[in-house]
């Protein structure tokens, strides 16, 4: 038996093949029939791989934010805004009170939860995130905005896809700890999103811009029990399991001071980079994390985060390399 | 009011097309040159006095710069500031100094003003491997600053705005020596203005040790600060540039509001009617409105 389970935070590039019929194929029937075997093909290749939470890749999403704001009724695209380099986002406006217009997460969940070998996880893009990304220009303040989405929107999305079966829910927060005066804010919208929930809930906070200092004192606070977090990114590629080794990682010695009853899902792959982790590099960062926070049953390994920026290719290269790097990691600790 | 200006800082938001372009081109420079070109004209249709370079070209506020500079790579993905926009980290890694040639790239033919991070918030927003004190550190980057702004001031630039967002939430008390030293270097290198802009936060000390550093203007977030937080700058022998159009919402703003928080400040010394933050927070399309809002109140006051 595995001693660390393993999962992919969510999204891949989508195959070329499918883009190219999406843009050529009149016809709605096919289109859904190139979503339905993109979303399979993932699927299995997640599972092929060997990770333990699964999905599909998002391969029938546009963008955490964008499909989000599309499904929304109140918001309003005014175009696309920097993420970074020549990587951008479109972006909407808040022009009206938000309200639902569709469940824009059931249909894909129903899919792969039919096909599914391993457990559905559901990345779920939550209220505070889809705020803070937003042009506000209806509500009187950034609490009411995300406070109607949390309540009116995101909860109901959660429950109903609960009702379809969901065991596991991903709340992607990469905003969390964007602006380190508001946890209180966060905490509370974070908490009035899942509630009435029983599936287990997980959330993925990235690129915090703190290394998680203003997130680690309110996780007691959060109603979820497993923290996705980003690690890779700013780590050395040294091989070694002490500090001066694993730079990146330092914010796990708080995680253990506030978190010690919550999972952590530990980014091991840096999804910026083409650079394929080798697996003794991936053991390394988790028996580093293990040399820290005691319970390897507490911590999941995955990639900082989505890989849809990496291709196809070199994201199931880094995940390959990921699940060897685990079985070392479990082989040092056997 | 002696002299009101208008002009707009920092990095302006690509096209839509040119988007497109960069997603699907492999060498797209001489796009981002042409895009730059034309928001120059735009910024010349508008009667602006002062010609921006919209620094199309720049991927963030720091990436010419540490490609410029010898001893200086760049790193992982980092937030900047409280937004949803990221860079990435300078890692200082040897003493930096000048490659000759390649920030004239970067730069847009007939700008006269343009944008650097100031040598604090450089320093605070990279990481540093060779200094190990602060304090040189910022010296470092300022001589290295201070040698780009003379070679811009070659190129034709007479206004070089320093942006210095980490004031407003990085500490900065134990190195005020350092850096009015390195804010003199870099105004003995310009042969323009310098005017440094504090936005995002609302920090007063940091306000008012900015208005008594070796700089010719203080650019002010109005989103930020409060128009009685200003008021001491206001005839202090400082310049002043008013932040009062919010680069970080698409709601346009008030004319008539803005035009009475002008004229209430009783500013004798020269004015700037600018941004609070880039542009490069909004879809062009709004950027291209914000300008002719700029324009268009600097007219109604004139």
């Amino acid at each position: 038996m595995s001693l660390f389970k393993t999962q992919e935070i969510g999204s891949l590039k989508k195959p070329s093949w499918l883009l190219e019929y999406l843009k050529t194929s009149t016809s709605e029937e096919d289109k859904k029939a190139a979503l339905d075997d993109a979303s399979f093909i993932n699927l299995k290749m997640l599972e092929h791989i060997g990770l333990d939470f699964v999905y599909d890749g998002e391969a029938r999403r546009i963008e955490m934010y964008e499909l989000p704001a599309k499904f929304i009724r109140g918001f309003e695209f005014v175009g696309r805004v920097r993420s970074w380099d020549n990587k951008y986002y479109k972006k909407a406006r808040i022009v009206d009170r938000v309200s639902f217009e569709k469940n824009y997460h059931l249909e894909e969940f129903i899919f792969v939860k039919e096909y599914a070998i391993k457990t559905p996880k559901v990345p779920v893009t939550g209220a505070y995130t889809l705020m803070d990304w937003s042009y506000n220009e209806y509500y009187n303040s950034r609490e009411d905005l995300a406070m109607d989405l949390a309540k009116q929107i995101i909860n109901r999305i959660l429950k109903e896809l609960e009702n379809a079966g969901m065991k596991v829910v991903q709340i992607d927060e990469p905003a969390a700890t964007t602006h380190p005066a508001e946890m209180e804010l966060f905490v509370k919208i974070f908490n009035e999103q899942v509630k009435g929930l029983n599936a287990k809930i997980n959330t993925h906070i990235c690129y915090s811009g703190d290394e998680y200092s203003s997130l680690m004192p309110v996780i007691p606070d959060l109603k979820a029990k497993h923290f996705a977090l980003e690690f890779a990114n700013r780590d050395s590629m040294n091989l070694g399991v002490d500090d001066a080794a694993r730079p990146g990682y330092r914010a796990l010695k708080a995680f253990r001071e506030y978190a010690s009853d919550r999972e952590i899902g530990l980014g091991v792959l840096d999804v910026h980079s083409d650079y394929v982790e080798p697996p003794e590099l991936v053991r390394d960062r988790i028996l580093y994390a293990v040399k820290i926070l005691g319970d390897p049953s507490k911590i999941y390994v995955n990639p900082d985060c989505g890989l849809r920026t990496r291709k196809r290719e070199i994201a199931f290269a880094k995940l390959k390399n990921m699940i060897k790097g685990v079985r070392l990691a479990e082989a040092a600790i056997r | 009011m002696k002299e009101l200006n208008t002009y707009f800082f920092g990095i302006f938001p690509r096209s839509e097309k040119l988007i497109d372009i960069t997603r699907k081109k492999q060498n797209y420079h001489e796009d981002l040159i042409q895009e730059s070109l034309k928001i120059i004209e735009y910024q010349k249709s508008k009667s602006f006095k002062i010609i921006s370079d919209p620094q199309i070209t720049w991927e963030d506020m720091f990436r010419p710069l540490a490609l410029s500079a010898e001893g200086i790579t760049v790193n992982g993905l980092n937030r900047y500031f409280e937004t949803n926009t990221f860079y990435k980290v300078p890692v200082i890694r040897a003493k930096p100094s000048v490659k000759e040639g390649i920030l004239k790239k970067y730069l847009a033919t007939g700008a006269e003003l343009i944008s650097f991070p100031d040598p604090f918030t450089f320093s605070c927003l990279s990481k540093d491997e060779f200094y190990g004190d602060k304090e040189k550190f910022i010296e470092g980057i300022g001589n290295l600053i201070a040698t780009f702004a003379s070679q811009i001031s070659k190129e034709g630039y007479r206004y070089l705005i320093l942006k210095g967002p980490s004031y407003g939430n990085c500490e900065f008390r134990n190195y005020e020596k350092s850096i009015k030293d390195a804010l003199s270097v870099i105004k003995a290198s310009f042969k323009g203005k310098v005017i440094i802009h504090i936005y995002f936060y609302r920090n007063l000390n940091a306000l008012n040790f900015l208005a008594s550093s070796p700089v010719d203007g203080i650019g002010v977030d109005m989103y930020s600060f409060k128009t009685d937080d200003i008021k001491n700058l206001v005839n202090n022998g400082k310049e002043l540039a008013l932040g009062i159009i919010n680069g970080f919402n698409t709601k346009m703003e008030n004319e008539d509001h803005i035009i009475n928080v002008i004229r209430s400040l009783n500013f004798n010394g020269p004015l700037y009617i600018t941004n609070n933050v880039d542009f490069e927070f909004l879809p062009q399309k709004f950027a291209l409105k914000k300008v002719d809002l700029i324009s268009k109140i600097a007219g109604e006051i004139s």
